[in-house]
């Protein structure tokens, strides 16, 4: 017969206590009243677990067996001054212990080394305190593991380029369901070649910058007063890589916008290698800081749409050369995790298809857009029962 | 185990040295600690400095051992007393002249000294969860921090308690703010931009477009970028956040601020710190510290929609 302990803890707020199972199985057995377990509530694959036990001096011990389940790694130990390990069986025998200390203890890392293809999984430490070859107690830990899963719901199996209609962006709807939040990037391939292109926020400034007129560098002014306020808002140094970012764009060519034409970015060019009028392009940022914030606000915005996901392009555009009627597209959705695991990318084949009257070699500027998502993340892992 | 002992014991070597030349006033070590956070090792001691040895010695002289510094010094009813008026630095070396010293037997003499996070890892052992774990009304993250090795501990110092052990862990918000901005405030923010863009554009028909388009946006409620900025700014303040933020026993909060890291004018994540001590009598800590998600992110939506 299994006790399921259930520990309370307090917490600050409102002295409310909440309830909260602590992932420990004991058997009903008098000595365990002696013995504390902890394990960490949750992890990733590959997060280091730490888990401890602690116990008042006067247990009677001589031996302490540890059964790692499958599939997990032992990571590192710590306090313990004895042990033997037979693949994942960790067998101690003695604990370093001073006077001063009150109770007894020793720490185990483990982790699961892995990407599980559930969305939890779990595994059972079971550790058992032995005296003179008898079990005086035994309590099993569960190592919680989960991850991230992303899903699509609705892609067009096909885009088509007509004469009175044209496509404005390749639409997408996914989901996301499990645990961890993830970072996210776009790429599409016709041929195996890359066509997708992440435009970054330096970018999306250069195109306001541009809009506003201010990029004509005849009439560049700098206008008395540019500094905000109390300059709180932007580092000077954060203004300063973005004249540097821009300039860097410019100078390597990567301006593709249809807006801003050669001519003009070969006359940005040789302006922007003279430090003077650099600083005055410095000076002229300040100017527009307003456009600036509301870009990077958008940014903001754009690159987090729902709580557990994070494009690292929120502006991915897929650029091709349409030379036939009907050309094979793939999209691969990469993420990974915080710990910077990498899942298995999303795949999505579809097909463009040309039905104009004339078609002529064209080339298609779409915008990867995800329109909808479904987010159903799992809450309260902690108490999650696997 | 040796060359760890080895590390610790030659970056508290001052400690022992300073000790030992504070013999002639008899020094008794009444605290010993690390602090994890500012990375510093510090000892306390009481020292005997009675009248007669305040006429005999002129001055009293220790030498900086590892470039340590005297962070406090008080009488023996706890009066604080004046460090940098009392002692100087030296030829490396730091000098008291106790005739300067008030009318007291004992003396409390705290000094300090570095001491590297890379050696600090070799006594305990810190981690905060990766992820945190979601509900609708908060996200919580799990700390952990242990002691490697008490023997080890107990050889370098007997008395030794490695205090602020810090576990920093770094609360996402940009979601909170990206949550909280509601859709229709998005397009605000684009008939601004696209304003803001036309108001230096010659094409009268464009202007007029974008000044419509304002007017309709605003007939709802105006962006003012002043004012998005300075919600922001009070919205991530250290003072502010702390009130949505909370640390379990025997965890207590630290210092918060933005996340240096990035220099934009939107901080993505707030550094928040917890801070525990471990010692002989407290070898582990674990705890959750926890951010009220809901209750912040509703804060932002009032003070958007004003």
């Amino acid at each position: 017969m299994k006790d399921c302990y259930e520990v309370e803890l307090e917490f600050k707020e409102n002295g409310k206590k909440e309830m909260a199972q602590i992932n420990m199985i004991t058997n009903h057995n008098a000595e365990n009243e002696k013995i504390e377990a902890h394990i960490a509530p949750w992890a990733l694959p590959n997060e280091d677990i730490p888990l401890h036990f602690k116990w008042e001096k006067n247990l009677q011990w001589d031996e302490i067996i540890i059964e790692v389940p499958t599939g997990f790694k032992i990571v590192d130990f710590l306090n313990v001054k004895k042990k033997s390990i037979n693949k994942n069986t960790i067998k101690i025998s003695e604990v370093k212990d001073i006077e001063a200390a009150q109770k007894m203890y020793f720490g185990i890392i483990v982790s699961y080394p892995k990407i599980p293809s559930s969305l939890s999984h779990g595994g059972k430490i079971k550790t058992t305190f032995l005296k003179n070859g008898k079990n005086i107690s035994e309590i099993e830990l569960l190592a919680k593991v989960f991850r991230p899963n992303l899903e699509v719901i609705k892609v067009p199996q096909k885009l088509t380029l007509a004469d009175k209609k044209s496509p404005t962006h390749l639409p997408l709807q996914l989901r996301y369901i499990g645990f961890g939040d993830v970072q996210l990037k776009i790429e599409a391939r016709i041929k195996g070649k890359i066509v997708s292109q992440g435009e970054s926020l330096i970018y999306e400034i250069l195109t306001r910058l541009h809009e506003s007129g201010v990029l004509k560098v005849k009439e560049i002014q700098t206008e008395e007063d540019t500094r905000n306020k109390d300059g709180m808002w932007l580092d000077p140094e954060y203004v300063k890589k973005i004249a540097e970012d821009i300039s860097q764009r410019i100078e390597m060519g990567k301006i593709l916008t249809e807006e801003i034409d050669k001519d003009m970015i070969k006359e940005l060019r040789s302006w922007l290698a003279d430090l003077k009028t650099r600083e005055k392009f410095v000076e002229m940022l300040y100017g527009r800081i307003k456009e600036i914030l509301l870009s990077i606000l958008m940014d903001l915005l754009m690159s987090t749409p729902i709580d557990n996901v994070k494009l690292m392009d929120p502006r991915t555009r897929m650029r091709a050369k349409i030379k036939v009627p009907i050309t094979d597209t793939y999209l691969k959705i990469y993420y990974r995790d915080l710990m910077l695991n990498e899942y298995s990318p999303v795949e999505i084949s579809l097909k463009i298809e040309d039905i104009r009257e004339k078609p002529t070699e064209v080339i298609i500027d779409l915008p990867i857009i995800i329109e909808k998502w479904d987010n159903k993340p799992y809450l309260n892992v902690r108490n999650m029962s696997i | 185990m040796l060359s760890n002992l080895k590390e610790i014991s030659t970056a508290l070597d001052w400690t022992q040295k300073t000790y030992d030349f504070f013999k002639p006033y008899k020094p008794e070590i009444k605290k010993m600690r690390i602090n994890y956070k500012d990375q510093t090792s510090e000892i306390r001691l009481l020292l005997s400095i009675p009248d007669t040895i305040k006429r005999k010695v002129s001055k009293i002289e220790v030498p900086a051992y590892s470039n340590f510094h005297i962070h406090e010094m008080m009488d023996e009813i706890f009066t604080s007393l004046p460090v940098s008026d009392l002692w100087r630095y030296e030829n490396e070396k730091w000098i008291l002249n106790p005739k300067l010293l008030p009318p007291s037997e004992k003396f409390f003499l705290i000094l300090r000294g570095r001491f590297p996070k890379n050696i600090i890892s070799k006594i305990v052992r810190v981690q905060e969860a990766r992820n945190r774990d979601q509900s609708d009304e908060e996200d919580k993250y799990w700390l952990d921090c242990m002691i490697r090795d008490v023997e080890l501990l107990e050889k370098v110092w007997t008395a030794l308690e490695v205090e602020d052990v810090d576990v920093g862990v770094k609360v996402g918000i940009d979601r909170c703010f990206s949550s909280a901005i509601p859709h229709d405030y998005r397009k605000k923010i684009e008939a601004v931009q696209k304003f803001l863009a036309s108001g230096y554009e010659r094409d009268r028909e464009k202007l007029g477009r974008a000044w419509r388009n304002l007017r309709y946006a605003q007939s709802l409620k105006g962006v003012s970028v002043d004012d998005l900025m300075n919600l922001f700014t009070k919205l991530t303040s250290g003072e502010l956040f702390s009130t949505y933020v909370y640390a379990d026993d025997p965890y207590d909060l630290g210092p918060i601020k933005r996340d240096e890291k990035f220099k934009g004018p939107f901080p993505e994540k707030m550094m928040v710190e917890a801070l525990t001590d471990l010692n002989l009598k407290q070898n582990t800590a674990t705890g959750f510290l926890t951010f009220k998600k809901k209750k912040y992110t509703d804060t932002i939506k009032e003070a958007v929609e004003g």
